[in-house]
């Protein structure tokens, strides 16, 4: 069942994209360059600005300044309807007095394609979604999965070298948006069309993206694999952001030497971390410990110095089934949250026990 | 036997007695027009169609009915080509003070009508218009252009805005946007407002006495006359028959709207059933659509 539609992605280019509201800066100066057949996440908390670069690029926001090409064309002044852009919204967006064959023909006969092609491409379509047969229910008629799946049918049916996604997923439950998630990739992936994924999910941003663009207050901070972002952030935004994490302020007691430097977070702790060259001794930092990268042991009192090890007592216990979580005090004023999966051998620290948190040098992130 | 506690007792009897005098004096137009005496009387004495012949005799009456549709059909016209485009346009605009012009905008409902008929007869008569059937229209407009642009922009509140944005992002320009996929999902708006502005028109007085000449009779006029002149039971008869009228009409676009609605409930239930058919099967209307 591969379709035959061969369809090539667009390729995107942003520079300097400007957009105020009432002279507060909704896109601040944003860069971005998007290979073709890439799926791009805009990742970012509501109010960050992800939507309005989004609905730039749509054409139904026109930003103050800077450049968007598609396919080294301009499209800054180009109307949206002349953009040739898919487009899939949060709420789906079909047409309700239509059926569901007719909203996904719609755009081919916008495009004066005749009825047997239109034919032809609509059903091809709507197997690739899935939904053979469905063709003349009406839109009330479906489950939202289903009308999400019109909902792309519909915007990739007259192939789109772009495709934007505005929070498809948003509004489904758990179960059915992750198997959306990875439908989505595959399909984007046999017809290699370009996708612009707007979320504030970021296992979604995760699971689906060729890239990631994590977003706050109208700027990118970081743009990169999914892999880099979670685990070499750039910023302590970033590390929150994806993922749990542990952020531990200290002082570098030593320079950064090929690539690693020590630091001591009070009350006579030392860990050892990788850290920029660019860090100086004496220099305030922030850095970062991912909970699933510790593990727990008793407390050694100092006689195993293998790795970094923070001493503390457990201070709360939180069992999410497949793992726990456990939070130690650490010192004075730190509290280290630590993940350990959930196997029938894993012996069940007691709060208040004195243990360890322990992880290699690898997983200790200056920031 | 079951006790009914004597407040349900008391607030029936005042339900009725509401109902009653909202609609009694309707009911009393009908008997009195059967009467076969030259004066309004009610209840009548014995019963005859002496006036309801009278006025198949008479053309003017006629004459006057069928210039109040025509009337009426104009305002409802205009009123709904300025109302939806008003409509549309508030709905569209992000700026301060929207509420304000949609506030004066629907201010010929609040203003009492001789007020606007004055207006309206000192501009016609500087434009010559008075007598023209068209300006009675375009006056009785005034009144119609209200209800088309409430009922319009009730429709737009209901309306997803991102619908016409996918149609834009699809390749559709804003005006297909507009016929393919807004207007059909406002279009009971727009109907219901225009049937509230035809009504409106049909039965209007004041505006029509000011710009109406001698003849331009529309049958409210020739009510009022009839009231003022004659007072016999042809007046009554005409108002039955624009009371059944109306009666017919409303029951007709009830019946029509449910057999409509059932209609589709059963292609709902249809189209649910039918998995594996062509699906160019039952799709022609919306192919059109």
């Amino acid at each position: 069942m591969t379709p035959s539609v061969e369809q090539t992605g667009a390729s995107v280019h942003i520079a300097g994209l400007c957009k105020y509201y009432r002279k507060v800066a909704a896109v601040d100066q944003v860069d971005l360059d998007i290979a073709p057949g890439e799926f791009v996440s805009l990742l970012g908390p509501s109010g960050s600005g992800k939507t309005t670069l989004l609905m730039s690029i749509a054409g139904f926001v026109f930003p103050d300044a800077g450049q968007i090409e598609i396919n080294g064309e301009t499209v800054i002044g180009k109307p949206a309807h002349k953009r040739n852009i898919g487009m899939v919204f949060q709420d789906y967006a079909l047409f309700p007095h239509m059926t569901v064959f007719n909203n996904i023909a719609f755009p081919l006969r916008l495009r004066k394609f005749d009825t047997g092609e239109v034919a032809r491409k609509v059903d091809q379509t709507l197997k690739l979604v899935r939904l053979e047969g469905l063709g003349d229910r009406r839109i009330e008629q479906l489950s939202g999965g289903q009308q999400q799946r019109v909902a792309l049918a519909r915007a990739i049916v007259y192939e789109p070298g772009l495709l934007l996604m505005d929070e498809p997923l948003g509004a489904l439950d758990k179960k059915i948006r992750e198997h959306l998630q990875l439908e989505i990739k595959n399909i984007q992936k046999s017809l290699g069309i370009t996708v612009i994924y707007v979320t504030h999910d970021q296992e979604e941003g995760l699971v689906m993206s060729d890239r990631i663009a994590v977003m706050r207050d109208g700027c990118i901070m970081q743009s990169g694999s999914p892999r880099t972002i979670y685990e070499s952030p750039n910023c302590e935004f970033v590390a929150d952001f994806l993922g749990d994490s542990n952020i531990l302020e200290g002082e570098l007691t030593s320079a950064p030497r090929n690539g690693f430097a020590t630091i001591h977070i009070g009350d006579g702790i030392t860990i050892e971390g990788k850290a920029p060259a660019s860090r100086a001794k004496g220099e305030q930092v922030k850095c970062l410990i991912r909970p699933e990268c510790l593990t727990l042991q008793p407390s050694t009192n100092g006689r195993d110095n293998r790795d970094n090890r923070l001493p503390g007592k457990i201070a709360e216990t939180i069992y999410i089934g497949q793992a726990t979580r456990y939070y130690l005090a650490v010192g004075t004023g730190h509290s280290v949250c630590v993940f350990e999966a959930n196997r029938d051998d894993t012996p069940q620290p007691q709060i208040g026990a004195p243990v360890e948190a322990v992880c290699s040098r690898n997983n200790v992130m200056v920031l | 036997m079951r006790r009914v506690h004597p407040g349900w007792i008391l607030f029936y009897t005042l339900c009725g007695l509401i109902i009653a005098f909202l609609v009694l004096p309707i009911f009393i137009v009908f008997p009195t027009s059967l009467s076969p005496v030259s004066y309004l009387q009610f209840p009548p004495k014995t019963i005859s169609l002496q006036w309801y012949r009278e006025l198949a005799d008479n053309p003017e009456w006629l004459a006057s009915a069928l210039l109040s549709i025509r009337i009426g059909l104009m305002a409802a016209a205009i009123s709904v080509v300025f109302g939806t485009l008003t409509a549309t346009g508030i709905n569209r605009a992000r700026f301060r003070g929207k509420e304000v012009i949609t506030a004066i905008l629907i201010s010929p409902m609040i203003v009492p009508v001789i007020v606007l008929a004055i207006g309206i007869y000192y501009l016609f008569v500087d434009w010559h218009l008075i007598g023209n059937p068209l300006a009675i229209a375009a006056g009785h407009a005034v009144l119609g252009f209200p209800f088309v642009l409430v009922n319009v922009s009730v429709a737009y509140q209901t309306l997803d805005p991102s619908l016409e944005q996918a149609a834009r992002s699809m390749g559709a320009g804003p005006f297909t946007a507009f016929f393919k996929v807004t207007f059909p999902l406002i279009r009971s708006g727009i109907i219901s407002g225009a049937l509230f502005a035809f009504i409106t028109s049909f039965d209007e007085l004041v505006i029509a006495l000011f710009c109406a000449d001698i003849h331009n009779t529309t049958l409210p006029i020739r009510l009022w006359n009839g009231i003022r002149y004659e007072m016999t039971p042809v007046i009554a008869a005409v108002s039955s028959i624009i009371f059944l009228t109306y009666i017919v009409g409303y029951l007709l676009f009830e019946t029509v709207s449910l057999l409509r609605l059932r209609n589709s409930r059963r292609a709902a239930r249809v189209g649910g059933g039918s998995e594996g058919l062509h699906p160019l099967q039952g799709n022609i209307d919306d192919t059109i659509s």
